[in-house]
């Protein structure tokens, strides 16, 4: 359509003096792909009534009227407009128009059973030190403990394993070196999941 | 025959009505009560049918009144209602998308700042495409009085299209 047609329309069209077919006119020019730059910005007005006059009650709209009436139901509702509420099955009818974007639900059971592995990694490694049977040995204790704790393991658990405190902070340090390794072991296996 | 003659001619005005009634209610469920109030009524009254000039325009009118009724009734206090409107216009770059839907929410603005008289000529004519005479009816109001609104209507449009476009020069500047 030539720009100058387009234009003389345009004029009519602003006096309110076009016919309901040379506004469609109108209209299919400015929806189409080659308005031109110079009026370019009226392509707006006419993209606004569009959308709106696509607003709808949603596509079982026609049913439940024929419902209320008591008639026969359509197979297929002919609503095609866009819902201004959701009449989508899997919302349901209260839900609203503007979904809030789906997240991917699959990865996050897995992650949680990755997470579960470190915490139980975790926990045995802290039971190994804590919940030992009472006087056993500690896999890393030192093989050096006390005649007297051999005698009465009750009190070798409780007393003191070591009679040098420097040999008992290297143990400590030990024993925490293995759990941090599990830590950050397990974390590795979550971090690693989740790229 | 007159439920086939229903779903073929009255029924698929319902998007309509519908669109027309949330215009005046601003709530997207009393305006189904309003169209379905309407549908019912207009069911009831099928042996009337063939005496009305114009289905829609009727139709139409009997939502108006239904809605006028309900605003009535509830001492109008409307409520903003966001209808989504996503632009269709995939040949537009990121900048252009952006100006366009600040235009439309413009326009959005303009139109409900209009007077209600000159709203709903503009909408029954370019959303709805009702004639003249057929929005005078439906308004009950003089047909020069329906050209008097779209053209007042359109030129509000008009002008804040023309503001908007300066505005996005300003800017550019």
């Amino acid at each position: 359509m030539e720009k100058a047609a387009v234009i003389a329309l345009l004029e009519r069209y602003w006096q309110a003096e076009t016919t309901i077919a040379e506004e469609q006119t109108l209209a299919a020019y400015f929806q189409g792909g080659h308005v031109d730059p110079g009026l370019e910005a009226y392509r707006d007005v006419f993209s606004y009534f569009h959308e709106e006059a696509q607003v709808s009650a949603g596509p079982d709209f026609g049913n439940r009227i024929l419902q209320r009436l008591g008639l026969p139901l359509d197979g297929e509702d002919a609503g095609a407009g866009v819902p201004v509420h959701g009449q989508n099955p899997a919302t349901g009818p209260d839900a609203s128009a503007h979904e809030a974007p789906v997240v991917p639900m699959t990865r996050q059971p897995f992650r949680l059973g990755v997470m579960g592995a470190a915490a139980a990694i975790v926990l045995i490694v802290a039971g190994l030190f804590l919940l030992r049977p009472i006087g056993q040995p500690t896999m890393l204790a030192d093989t050096r403990v006390t005649s007297k704790a051999q005698d009465t393991p009750r009190r070798a658990d409780i007393a003191d394993t070591y009679d040098d405190p420097q040999q008992a902070l290297a143990a400590v340090r030990r024993a925490l070196l293995v759990a941090s390794r599990n830590l950050n072991q397990g974390r590795r296996e979550i971090s690693g999941t989740s790229k | 025959m007159s439920a086939e003659t229903f779903k073929q001619h009255i029924l698929p005005l319902r998007d309509k009505l519908f669109r027309f009634a949330l215009h005046l209610l601003q709530n997207v469920q009393e305006a189904e009560d309003a169209v379905q109030d309407v549908m019912a009524g207009i069911w009831a009254r099928r042996a009337d049918w063939p005496q009305w000039n114009s289905i829609p325009a009727y139709c139409m009118t009997a939502t108006r009144n239904n809605c006028m009724d309900r605003l009535r009734r509830r001492r109008i206090n409307a409520i903003q209602v966001e209808t989504a409107i996503t632009l269709k216009n995939p040949d537009g770059d990121p900048y252009e998308q952006v100006t366009s839907k600040e235009t439309i929410a413009r326009i959005r603005q303009c139109m409900e700042a209009l007077p209600p008289n000159q709203q709903q000529v503009v909408r029954l004519r370019e959303m709805e495409g009702f004639s003249y005479n057929e929005i005078a009816q439906v308004l009950d109001m003089p047909l020069d009085q329906v050209k008097v609104n779209l053209h007042r209507g359109r030129n509000a449009i008009k002008k804040t299209i023309i503001k908007q476009e300066a505005n996005q020069w300003k800017k550019l500047q």
